[in-house]
C-alpha cells in the first residue's frame, strides 16, 4: 500500500530529524577542530553575558578557531547594543575577521 | 387424480431473477465501504509502524489514522517509539500531521508539504546516543540517501529517486526530558518544555534547525543547530534567566539562584565535542558535597552551614570527557577555584581544587578537635590542592601542597575573586 508507505517513510524522516541521530566517526583532527572553535564561540557568549549584553542569549556565535573568522547572528534591542556586541567581540582573543548579521528586533 | 404441482415459491424465483432497484445496489456499495473504511486505516497504522519500526529498529505503535482533506492530509496520533533494550517509551508524539500533494493512495501522495508534529517527548538515559550507534539504524536522509550509522550503498547506475521528504518540519509543544539514574537516590530528571523549532531541509540533503525556543527551570531556551546529509550535526543551546529554586530536587534542598549559561555540542570522534558555562548568581546552595568533603578533611564542623553565593563553570567535550577548565565556587566559608575532568557519567572523576577561607570568619569557625594541618593551611593562606577522584557522587578527598602557583590560583588566593 503506496499510501501507507508513504505516511511511513514522513513519520520516520519527521521523528529522526526531530530527535538526532549520532554519525560516522570523523578523524580525530576535525573533532579537535570542532572543540576549539566550540570553545572560541562560548567564549564569546560568555564575555557578551559578563558584559552585561541583555540579548546575549539572540545571539547566534559561529567561530573558526583555525581562521579567526567569527558569524553573528541574531537579534540585538537596539543599534548601541550592535555596536557595543561587535566591539566587544572584536576585541576578544582569538577573533581576526567578523561578519556580523544583527538585526535591530521590532 | 393427477395434477401438476404448482412450482414451489414462484415469487421468490421471480423475486431472485428480476433486477434489483438500484437503491439496494447503493446500499451495498455503502456497506462495503464502511467496513472497509476502517479496515484500510487500520492497514495504513499497521504498515506505518512496520516502516518505523523496519528503519529505526524500535518497536512502534500508532493510535488512531485520520485522513483528511481528501486523503490528502494524514493526521496521526500517539506514536510510541519503544527501544526492545529499554522499558520505557524513548519517543512519542500526540500528533503528527503530513500534507501530500494528493490523497496518499494516488502514487503515494505526491510530494510533501510541511510536516507537523505536536507534543513530542524524548526520553534521554545517559548512554542513549552510544547504543543507537550501536543498533546502526536511523532516519534516511530526506534526499533518500543512506542512513547514518549503515554501511555505504554499492555503486549502482541507477538514477537516484526523486525527492520524497517533507519541505520543513514544525514541532510544537516538545519535551526533552534527561533521566540521570543515582545510585543513592531517586533519578535526577532535567527537562526542556514548550519546544518549538523548525527543521528546515538545507538543499543538500541535510537539515538546519531554525527558531528554536523553549523553557528550561523557567528560563528562556534558545536553539538552533544543524545536521548535514554526511551525518555530522551540531547543537547550541542559551538558556538565560533560569531559576534553580524550579528543580523540585534544588527546592527539596533549599537551593536557589539564578542561572545562565551555553552549551554548543557537535559530532565528533570518539563522543560529541563542544564547550560551554555555567552561570550561578545570586545562589543560596547549601550542603554541597564539595564544599562538606573539603570543610570535613579540614576538620570545620560546619553542620550543613556552608554555602555556595556564586558558581561559575567554563568546560569542554573532548574525546567523551568533560574538561573543566575553570570550577570557581565562592562561598561561605569556603571557596573554592579548580580544574579537572570527568567522565560524562560522573565517573572517572578528577578534579584539583584550591581552597580558600572568606577573611573575617576563621575566628569564629566551629572545629572537631585539634585544627588540622589543612584548617591551619587555609587559615594561613597556605596553597594547598584538594584533589576530587572516584565518582561524582561519592568522590575520595585527598590532600597535598600545592605544587606551583599559577596566575588565575595566586589571583584567587589573594581574595581577587571577592570583587
Amino acid at each position: 500500500m503506496r499510501g501507507a508507505r508513504a505516511v511511513g517513510i514522513a513519520l520516520i524522516l519527521g521523528l529522526g530529524a526531530a530527535c538526532g541521530h549520532p554519525r560516522l566517526e570523523p578523524p580525530p583532527a576535525a573533532a579537535e577542530a570542532e572543540t576549539r572553535d566550540a570553545r572560541l564561540a562560548a567564549g564569546i557568549e560568555r564575555a557578551l553575558f559578563d558584559a552585561g549584553v541583555a540579548s546575549w542569549s539572540r545571539i547566534r556565535v559561529s567561530a573558526n578557531a583555525a581562521t579567526g573568522r567569527v558569524e553573528l547572528r541574531g537579534e540585538v534591542a537596539d543599534a548601541d547594543e550592535r555596536d557595543r556586541v561587535e566591539s566587544l567581540v572584536a576585541a576578544r582573543p582569538g577573533v581576526r575577521e567578523l561578519r556580523t548579521e544583527l538585526r535591530v528586533a521590532p | 387424480m393427477t395434477g401438476k404441482r404448482p412450482p414451489r415459491r414462484p415469487a421468490r424465483k421471480a423475486a431472485k431473477a428480476a433486477p434489483r432497484p438500484r437503491r439496494h445496489r447503493w446500499v451495498l456499495v455503502l456497506g462495503g465501504l464502511l467496513l472497509l473504511w476502517p479496515l484500510g486505516r487500520i492497514a495504513i497504522r499497521i504498515a506505518a509502524e512496520r516502516e518505523i519500526e523496519r528503519a529505526l529498529g524500535f518497536d512502534a505503535s500508532v493510535g488512531a489514522v485520520d485522513l483528511e482533506e481528501g486523503g490528502a492530509r494524514v493526521a496521526v496520533h500517539d506514536v510510541r517509539l519503544r527501544h526492545p533494550a529499554r522499558y520505557g517509551p524513548f519517543v512519542a508524539a500526540d500528533r503528527i500531521e503530513v500534507p501530500f500533494s494528493r490523497p496518499v493512495w494516488r502514487d503515494g501522495g505526491g510530494t510533501i508539504g510541511e510536516v507537523r508534529i505536536e507534543g513530542l517527548a524524548i526520553t534521554l538515559f545517559p548512554g542513549d546516543l552510544e547504543g543507537l550507534r550501536r543498533d546502526g539504524g536511523g532516519p534516511t536522509s530526506p534526499d533518500g540517501g543512506p542512513s547514518p550509522g549503515s554501511p555505504s550503498p554499492a555503486p549502482s547506475d541507477e538514477t537516484p529517486p526523486p525527492s520524497r521528504g517533507p519541505s520543513a518540519i514544525l514541532v510544537e509543544r516538545a519535551r526533552v526530558t534527561l533521566v540521570m539514574p543515582r545510585e543513592d537516590g531517586p533519578a535526577l530528571r532535567l527537562e526542556a518544555r514548550d519546544l518549538s523549532l523548525r527543521l528546515a531541509p538545507d538543499g543538500r540533503g541535510g537539515w538546519t534547525i531554525a527558531r528554536g525556543a523553549g523553557s528550561f527551570l523557567g528560563g528562556k531556551l534558545v536553539l538552533d543547530g544543524f545536521r548535514r546529509s554526511d551525518a555530522s550535526w551540531a547543537l547550541q543551546a542559551r538558556l538565560a534567566d533560569a531559576r534553580l529554586e524550579v528543580h523540585e530536587a534544588a527546592a527539596a534542598l533549599g537551593a536557589s539562584g539564578r542561572l545562565n549559561g551555553a552549551l554548543r555540542l557537535a559530532s565528533g570522534g570518539a563522543g560529541p565535542t563542544g564547550a560551554g558555562w555555567l552561570d550561578l548568581d545570586r545562589g543560596e546552595v547549601w550542603e554541597l558535597p564539595v564544599l562538606s568533603d573539603v570543610a570535613a578533611a579540614a576538620g570545620l564542623a560546619l553542620g550543613g552551614g556552608e554555602l555556595v553565593r556564586r558558581a561559575r563553570a567554563e568546560f569542554h567535550l573532548e574525546h567523551g570527557r568533560l574538561r573543566v577548565e575553570e570550577l570557581h565556587l565562592r562561598g561561605t566559608p569556603l571557596s573554592l577555584w579548580g580544574r579537572g575532568e570527568a567522565g560524562l557519567d560522573g565517573r572517572d572523576l578528577d578534579l584539583r581544587f584550591v581552597p580558600r577561607l572568606v577573611e573575617g570568619l576563621t575566628g569564629d569557625l566551629p572545629l572537631v578537635g585539634e585544627p588540622t594541618q589543612l584548617l591551619l593551611d587555609l587559615v594561613g593562606g597556605g596553597a594547598l590542592e584538594i584533589r576530587l577522584r572516584g565518582r561524582l557522587d561519592d568522590p575520595r578527598v585527598e590532600t597535598a601542597p600545592l605544587p606551583f602557583l599559577s596566575d588565575p590560583v595566586r589571583d584567587f588566593l589573594g581574595g581577587e575573586d571577592d570583587r
